[in-house]
């Protein structure tokens, strides 16, 4: 089973890879004991555990410069680390986002289960190391957990340059992204090519596309997955909430709404680590989080929970 | 950055909603209040003033009135640039060249009013024809309107888009003052015209209604400066043919 149920606990979590490997091996349940069980994913690479909701900022956390707007996300973030959070996406392309990020992250006093991951957004191959600099600087921290080139960017100028930085311990983790399912084909041949922890793409009930190829061969080069757009940007939860919630999915998923519905039955996928739902409010931060607790569908479910969608 | 355009929606250019946008002129009002009703005298006055002189005893307050109105667009733009480029830069990193954009219209503002392209009509109320009077309202518009409508559609007083502070009036206001002028100069309603035509994207995109009226009545505007060169010119090629 690739997904184990675990204590999130504080001190464990994202500690080094002998600890997490050793933890990796151990059964599920030796984990479950406890007052909190968030459900965790592994970095194949590392070793290192996630929880299998973490957060995106695209547009919800890019608010300029308003003071009460960036308390505002300040509190959604921590909902999200109350509810047992850690991985925090962003990228220089989301305007005001790291910044705000920054602001709120030393607001609510830098949790230790953060897994700060960010992304190089730059045509120029030379300005690899100084972006990263800067999102640094923005994020207020001082290493990222994981850099990704945002999609596929000038992916063979600054792997190489990542990868070094990784090497030296600089950065935990390297990855890549797409979005939307552009560029599959190449990013297929860059995970068979290159040596990556983590790969960055659209997956959902309705964009599938990314199981043909994509999401086995994550499983055979032990590529730890992220799952952005996971609600297809409120779209999908909108044509959801116009059914009524299927009961079964309480006890058959732990299921208790629709985000939580989405969101399990696209972590439960044995190739995918962590989903990266985006949201503006606290409600529907504990909302999404709610994913992050009970039990995962097995394959079985999961057919019967993509068949209820496509029914509609 | 997009290499593969096609894939694209149009909200992918647009990385922040509705609410952060508006909050930009909250904090632009800010920032800047009482200075509106500066602003609003600066412009309100002048082309009052411009509206009712003809006769050649009010020659020289016409032309004081035509040099404020000359100042307004200048100030006006140099504004709007650091609107963009202090506050909607933080949002859209598309924008941050827009704003040396915004100020090359306020320096281009500047030259043609010392040249003389920036020649509000000065014939006799009932001479001046629909082209100049549209102006007018053009100007009112940015001046009232936009208040209002920012009220309606509830962004409180604090969010209005107030002219010679946010782009959509500002853009408005130009075009209407250019429509004023013996020959509206298509090329200087380059930048207001565009910005016009982001702005009503920007509204599609977010689901705004302020922006789409900044739109339509950018290509309104544009259109009769258009047909009134044309116009302008045609009459300018009789006249020729004539002689």
């Amino acid at each position: 089973m690739d997904h184990e149920r675990t204590i999130l606990d504080r001190r464990t979590f994202l500690a080094g890879s002998a600890v997490a490997l050793a933890s990796a091996a151990l059964p599920a349940e030796v984990f479950a004991d406890g007052p909190l069980r968030y459900i965790t994913k592994t970095i194949p690479s590392t070793g290192v555990r996630v929880p299998v909701i973490g957060m995106g900022t695209w547009i919800t956390f890019n608010v300029g410069a308003d003071k009460a707007r960036r308390d505002a996300r300040a509190e959604v973030l921590r909902a999200f680390f109350g509810s047992g959070g850690g991985v925090v996406d962003s990228s220089p392309m989301y305007g005001s986002s790291q910044e705000v990020l920054g602001y709120a992250l030393n607001k609510i006093g830098r949790p230790r289960t953060l897994f700060a991951a960010d992304k190089i957004w730059t045509r120029d191959g030379d300005d690899t190391l100084e972006q990263l600099a800067e999102s640094r600087s923005h994020w207020d921290i001082p290493r990222f957990d994981l850099m990704q080139v945002h999609n596929l960017l000038s992916w063979e100028e600054h792997l190489p340059k990542l990868r070094s930085l990784r090497a030296s311990k600089k950065l935990g983790h390297i990855g890549i992204t797409t979005s939307h399912g552009r560029r599959h084909t190449e990013l297929a041949d860059i995970m068979r090519n290159h040596q990556l922890d983590v790969v960055q793409l659209t997956y959902n009930p309705i964009d599938r596309d990314a199981e043909e190829v994509l999401l086995p061969l994550a499983k055979e080069r032990d590529i730890a997955i992220i799952v952005n757009r996971p609600f297809r940007g409120g779209g999908l939860l909108d044509k959801l909430q116009r059914h009524p919630f299927p009961e079964w999915a309480r006890h058959e998923a732990d299921a208790d709404n629709w985000p939580q519905f989405v969101l399990k039955w696209i972590v439960s996928h044995p190739a995918v680590t962590c989903a990266i739902p985006a949201t503006s409010k606290v409600a529907h931060m504990r909302e999404n989080m709610g994913a992050c607790r009970g039990k995962l569908p097995d394959q079985k479910t999961r057919a019967k929970m993509i068949a209820h969608i496509e029914a509609f | 950055m997009f290499g593969d355009l096609d894939t694209y929606s149009l909200i992918d250019f647009f990385p922040f909603d509705a609410e952060s946008y508006l909050s930009l002129f909250r904090l632009q009002n800010e920032a800047w209040w009482p200075l509106h009703i500066f602003i609003a005298i600066a412009l309100f006055v002048p082309l009052a003033i411009v509206a009712v002189s003809w006769r050649s005893e009010q020659e020289r307050m016409r032309l004081y009135a035509v040099r404020a109105l000359q100042l307004f667009l200048v100030f006006a733009w140099a504004s709007a640039s650091g609107f963009i480029l202090i506050r909607y830069s933080t949002l859209n990193w598309a924008a941050y060249n827009l704003g040396f954009v915004f100020f090359g219209q306020a320096i281009l503002m500047l030259l043609m009013s010392v040249l003389g392209a920036i020649d509000v009509e000065s014939l006799p109320p009932k001479e001046r024809g629909p082209t100049y009077w549209a102006g007018a309202l053009f100007v009112l518009f940015a001046l009232f309107g936009y208040p209002a409508f920012g009220l309606a559609f509830g962004h409180g007083w604090s969010g209005i888009e107030f002219v010679g502070l946010a782009p959509d009036p500002t853009a408005i206001a130009t075009i209407g003052i250019m429509l004023m002028c013996r020959k509206p100069y298509l090329w200087l309603l380059a930048v207001p015209a565009a910005w016009s035509a982001a702005a009503g994207l920007t509204a599609f995109a977010l689901e705004l209604e302020v922006g789409l009226f900044t739109a339509a009545l950018a290509a309104i505007g544009v259109s009769i400066a258009a047909l009134r060169r044309l116009m302008q010119w045609r009459d300018g090629a009789t006249s020729a043919g004539v002689s």
